[in-house]
């Protein structure tokens, strides 16, 4: 039965395998532990650096957003005292212009009024002078100057009241 | 495919036409005269008396001497290129490494043992699997010895009739790496458990399984050993049976695939996995 036969063979693969092993150890398994060491050291510090400057970033961000913040509400601030503003000199303008045209229209009525009284003051006077001269004509022969006058005078007087 | 893939196949496939003709006509011994040597082994006495210490299998131990070779000089060629970033060698030496370690890490309870575990089943594993692929599929030099009436042997070398042969096909190479694992399992758990706790562990759950517990742990070296010689000496005697019997025409390619490829790396995966297996269920954790 040479298929289960054991032998010296079995000390010669004992030894094969521990010089295998030997070898083996040297060249693939110690690299590759301290390589697997080394790179699990590696992403450790990477990942905690990528942390760090994660986080730095997080701040950065936060100040920028504040910032940011800060500088809408002053630009807003800013828009609204512009709008005041810009209300206070339509307001202004409005009012001045209205104040403009209520003193032209008072003006223009004091004129009118003046002019008014002027004319009716003339019209007033040439009609006394007229009803004067008319009466004057009519009563001549009746009455004395001065009585006329006198009497005239009364009744004008009472009509002008 | 490419055009040049395409020419490839295509002068493959005529030279193996070819080639397998010329092998159905030479081939005119009957595959029972042919194949009567399949079981002998070139067995070497170079001492005077008739011991087993005294004989050796030379096919076994050069074809060991080359698996080892070859082993070591892909790990120089990785060594001298291991590096932070990997190349391609050196991820392929990794990611064989990474799959074997993430099992031994997942099964071994102590991790203070888990390295050592680690690189004898990596050790078993690559001799396995290197010995396994060169002596399943790749053709190359064997034995042909025949044994006459007073037990005398005769060798005869031939050339591309057989494969390579696989140290792994030796009952001498499996009985011994399998020894070698369970010793070194009983070591561990005298190691962890203690001289006592190791003996005790005999008696559980009750004393009377005492010659159980004993024949068990006896059947996991034999176990072991005789599932790789079985299936590396069957579907290589398969493999050359069947490719006589067909004249090595058309067949044997599928079953150098399968045997050597397929049924080959999953022996070599499997007995690396039961030595991790073994060796930790004797550490506790």
């Amino acid at each position: 039965m040479d298929l289960f036969e054991i032998n010296l063979t079995s000390a010669v693969q004992l030894l094969s395998f521990l010089f295998l092993l030997w070898m083996l150890n040297k060249l693939l398994y110690k690299p590759f532990f301290s390589m697997m060491d080394k790179r699990r050291e590696k992403i450790e510090g990477d990942l905690a650096e990528a942390e760090q400057l994660r986080k730095s970033a997080d701040a950065m961000k936060k100040q920028a957003e504040e910032e940011l913040k800060a500088a809408r509400q002053k630009a807003e601030q800013i828009i609204a005292a512009a709008e005041r503003e810009a209300e206070k000199i339509v307001d202004e303008a409005k009012q001045r212009a209205q104040k403009e045209a209520e003193k032209v229209i008072i003006n223009a009525q004091a004129e009118i009024e003046r002019q008014k009284q002027e004319a009716i003051s003339q019209v007033q006077s040439i009609a006394t002078e007229l009803a004067i001269s008319l009466a004057m004509k009519v009563l001549k022969d009746v009455v004395d100057e001065k009585a006329k006058r006198e009497y005239l005078m009364k009744i004008i007087r009472e009509h002008e009241k | 495919m490419s055009k040049k893939a395409k020419i490839q196949l295509i002068i493959f496939l005529v030279i193996y036409t070819v080639v397998g003709l010329l092998n159905a006509k030479l081939m005119t011994a009957p595959p029972s005269e042919a194949l009567k040597n399949i079981a002998n082994r070139w067995i070497v006495q170079f001492g005077p008396k008739d011991a087993w210490y005294y004989r050796i299998n030379p096919m076994t131990v050069i074809m060991s001497v080359a698996v080892v070779a070859i082993i070591i000089a892909f790990a120089k060629s990785v060594h001298k290129e291991f590096k932070l970033i990997p190349n391609r060698k050196q991820a392929f030496a990794e990611s064989l490494m990474d799959f074997l370690y993430e099992i031994v890490e997942s099964s071994v309870p102590n991790e203070k043992y888990a390295r050592t575990v680690f690189k004898i089943s990596m050790t078993l594993f690559l001799y396995i699997a290197v010995s396994n692929l060169i002596g399943g599929f790749i053709p190359g030099v064997s034995v042909d010895v025949s044994i006459a009436e007073n037990g005398t042997r005769a060798v005869k070398f031939v050339l591309f009739n057989d494969t390579w042969f696989p140290p792994t096909g030796d009952l001498n190479t499996n009985l011994t790496y399998a020894v070698m694992v369970f010793i070194i399992s009983q070591y561990f758990a005298i190691k962890t458990k203690g001289v006592k706790g190791w003996l005790k562990g005999f008696l559980e759950p009750v004393a009377f399984m005492l010659p159980m517990n004993i024949v068990g742990e006896l059947a996991k070296p034999l176990s072991h050993a005789m599932r790789l010689f079985g299936n590396i000496t069957g579907g290589g005697i398969l493999v050359l049976v069947i490719s006589y019997l067909v004249k090595y025409m058309f067949l044997p390619p599928f079953l150098w695939a399968y045997f050597g490829i397929f049924s080959g790396l999953i022996q070599a995966f499997v007995f690396s996995t039961l030595a991790i297996a073994y060796m930790s269920s004797q550490i506790e954790g």
